[in-house]
């Protein structure tokens, strides 16, 4: 039997069929309700989805990955966010958080895809695997029903999306090394993120993903000074005041040039501080040593509002990634012991785009190369010096595309 | 790729020489007949070293920079139009439709040297109120430098309240073309000074956007946005100005008046031009600088399809915005005379001829000083490029 860490998982729902054309696809653990028992090819362990929890942390609360489509009365565009840019449903911040609430534990997302779409293009099988991967998690592989009725039938179009997805699924199984690359960022958010702080501190998290800014996810119960090394500013999701030990923690960030980010409900916490004016009538600054603590003066209510000004806050001098052209991505921005960088991004409208992404990097690396997961050799891009980083262009790409970089 | 400069002060500084002469800034007259004043005109290959002389010489062949600005408050409206994280294909945005930072910083240094008191970058960058220096640096530029380039540099985004306690209100001549008043941000009312260093492009619905056309963008998202409140301005800004300004489907915030017309013309074409006439008649501008280094054709954005790049290498200034943009629009090929129906104007009025009629200024290249480099010499046809 293979590990559970190694599981890399089919969700098969209660219907009886031959999966024969799993054969030689990287999958190699069917996930199974109950008491279905399909006709399975050797090599595969059979797991009931009850017996999985206990050695996986499933998300169950998913989003199937795409642009989703506003319906406005007979209308149909793209869903917009507040800045007009469109809005895109990903999973990539509840991957990264539940890793960091179930340490050592593979994660895995269970997200189906939508039953009103008939059989699915094959993009759209790759973007739910890379927006699992990128993040570090396994998408359990969940197939519509049009498309398990044309494997089973051995229909062509069929087995050329299951080809794809199984394509996809080995690219980011022989990149394991990656999932132990670090994120690079400047800009850290510590919460519980539970209860009454759960659904602010998951939606900041999101929308830092789509405004190109890597965070440091830090566990009030855990976080000290050696997890906000290298952070410029810390954003405090927390309703109630943090406890002695953690307040001695931030103390100390701010008391060595950090900026902390914190609620109305907090304003206790700059006790003797002195006050170091505001940002635009939003936020008093407090100094304490060479840092500064930025108290909100209304209480947060929506997500989008604390997620910019956050961002402004920590200033985009301190942007380690910049993207153009790049409406429709996430970016996650990593970097290996060897000192090696690596940029994936996410193309959740899995077609090219209008005009070619540009991608920034502050760090002045020296080389870079494009990887995708079609398998063909890795492509060089040409690496442009601009301010203390680099920027490269891409070619058009309609899912993925991961950028290594080397010093 | 194009290298941003990433200057300090020192090397602005460095990079002028004396500046000698005094520039003379036009009033806006009203009569039958508009007053002119000279343009000049440079040959500039690019953002380099060349750039600073070249635009030395300009000033002073306009007659030096100091007594324009010498003690003064100078603002600056800089071109800085669309979302910072898009490009036309690779191009950074200040090598297609964005003023170049080189251009707006040597213009920082030499004020400085020529003694202005203090000097305000605006914009009202589209969609937010965030501050401008984080703005620019979301498009890579070194906000730094610029704010370094010269003493009391300052940067305010005007598509809001911004600083002040209220609006500033402007009056156009004659009624205005479209509005009687408009409401902007403080920052256009105090200063001395106002320049506008805009980019020579195409223009989809304008027909061409010059130092005229980059005013468009100081009226407030807060007031004239599609998301600007109905009674009262917005706190913050959201959208363009699509439907308060571009199509009428809505009026500004109940602050402002409503437009002259409300059964006028519901064309962006006729609305556009009127509106920017409106805005420069009431909001004089002193000094008129147009970046033509590099830009695109065909349009005034990446937004707008089959937009190209093109290298005019060319750069345009003036003491009057009508007279600087005509004598523009014919180094673009285009004749400032033209009126609806003929290039660039197949779809629009001419702001050029809507200025005119508030006296703001002469688009009759025949009554236009030219000095240094002809308009023979430096024309760039961009409808050339346009047709590929």
């Amino acid at each position: 039997m293979t590990k559970p860490s190694d599981w890399i998982p089919l969700h098969w729902p209660d219907e009886s069929a031959s999966l024969q054309w799993l054969k030689g696809s990287p999958v190699n653990c069917l996930v199974v309700d109950e008491s279905a028992k399909p006709a399975t090819p050797a090599g595969i362990d059979v797991v009931a989805m009850s017996g999985v929890e206990s050695q996986v942390a499933v998300i169950r609360k998913t989003k199937w990955p795409r642009v989703p489509v506003a319906v406005r009365g007979k209308s149909r565009g793209v869903a917009t966010g507040p800045t007009g840019a469109p809005w895109v449903d990903s999973n990539g911040w509840i991957s990264s958080l539940t890793q960091v609430k179930n340490p050592g534990k593979p994660v895995w997302i269970a997200a189906d895809p939508p039953t009103d779409s008939g059989m699915l293009r094959g993009e759209a099988y790759s973007l739910a695997v890379a927006d699992a991967a990128v993040y570090g998690a396994r998408w359990m592989i969940s197939l519509d029903a049009d498309l398990r009725k044309g494997l089973a039938a051995g229909n062509a179009e069929a087995l050329s999306t299951w080809k794809g997805i199984a394509e996809a699924t080995r690219f980011f199984e022989n990149k394991k090394q990656w999932r132990g690359y670090h994120t690079v960022a400047k800009f850290g958010v510590l919460s519980d993120f539970a209860g009454a702080n759960e659904y602010l501190a998951g939606e900041v998290l999101n929308l830092c993903n789509r405004r190109y800014l890597p965070y440091r996810i830090l566990e009030q119960t855990s976080a000290d000074a050696k997890s906000l090394e290298g952070l410029k500013a810390v954003l405090l999701v927390q309703q109630r005041e943090p406890d002695t030990r953690l307040q001695h923690v931030l103390g100390e960030f701010m008391r060595d040039g950090g900026l902390v980010i914190a609620p109305a409900s907090l304003s206790h916490m700059t006790g003797p501080m002195k006050p170091a004016g505001n940002f635009e009538e939003s936020y008093d600054y407090f100094s304490h040593g060479a840092g500064r603590l930025a108290i909100a003066r209304k209480p947060w209510t929506d997500p989008y509002q604390v997620t910019s000004d956050a961002h402004l806050l920590t200033s985009r001098k301190n942007d380690v990634i910049r993207l153009w052209n790049a409406g429709t991505t996430n970016a996650r921005y990593t970097r290996g012991q060897n000192g090696s960088g690596l940029v994936q991004i996410v193309n959740y409208a899995t077609r090219s785009f209008g005009h070619p992404v540009s991608l920034y990097v502050a760090h002045p690396y020296k080389s870079a190369k494009l990887v995708a997961i079609s398998g063909q050799p890795p492509e060089s891009l040409d690496v442009t010096s601009r301010g203390e980083g680099v920027e490269v262009n891409l070619p058009p790409f309609p899912v993925y595309a991961a950028i290594e970089f080397g010093d | 790729m194009h290298q941003c400069p990433g200057y300090t002060r020192r090397q602005w500084m460095s990079a002028v020489t004396a500046t000698a002469g005094a520039l003379t800034a036009v009033r806006p007259v009203l009569g039958a007949t508009p007053p002119t004043a000279p343009v000049a005109i440079a040959r500039c290959n690019s953002y380099g070293k060349e750039l600073a002389p070249i635009m030395e010489k300009m000033f002073d062949q306009l007659g030096g920079l100091s007594r324009l600005v010498a003690g003064k408050t100078v603002a600056i409206k800089i071109n800085l139009t669309g979302s910072p994280n898009q490009r036309m294909g690779y191009r950074p945005a200040e090598l297609a439709h964005w003023t170049h930072p080189a251009v707006i910083g040597t213009t920082l240094a030499l004020m400085g040297k020529a003694g202005a008191r203090r000097i305000r970058l605006l914009e009202s960058p589209w969609n937010n109120a965030d501050p401008l220096e984080e703005y620019m640096m979301e498009a890579n530029w070194d906000a730094a430098s610029l704010l370094n380039a010269a003493a009391h540099v300052e940067m305010e985004n005007t598509n809001y309240l911004g600083n002040a306690k209220k609006y500033s209100v402007f009056i156009p001549p004659n009624g205005g073309h479209m509005f009687q008043q408009y409401y902007l941000n403080h920052s256009y009312e105090d200063c001395d000074v106002f320049v506008s260093i805009a980019k020579m492009k195409d223009h989809a619905t304008a027909g061409i956007t010059l130092s005229m056309k980059n005013c468009f963008g100081i009226t407030p998202c807060t007031i004239y946005g599609d998301g600007a409140g109905r009674d009262e301005p917005s706190i913050k800004p959201s959208g363009g100005r699509g439907s308060v300004i571009h199509s009428g489907s809505r009026a500004p915030s109940k602050i402002a008046p409503a437009e002259n017309d409300p059964k006028g013309p519901r064309d962006g074409g006729y609305r556009v031009p009127r509106v920017v006439a409106d805005l420069i008649a009431a909001r004089p501008i002193h000094l008129a600088i147009i970046d033509g280094i590099e830009s695109m054709a065909n349009g005034e954005g990446p937004w707008i399809k089959g937009v190209v790049p093109v290298s005019p290498g060319v750069l345009v200034m003036g003491t009057n915005c009508v007279t600087t943009d005509a004598v523009s629009a014919a180094v673009m090929g285009y004749d400032p005379m033209a009126d609806r129906g003929r290039a660039p104007f197949e779809t629009s009025d001419s702001t050029l001829r809507l200025a005119e009629m508030h006296g703001v200024g002469t688009r009759d290249l025949s009554r236009i000083e030219v000095i240094g480099t002809s308009i023979r010499e430096a024309r760039f046809d961009f409808r050339a490029r346009r047709r590929g």
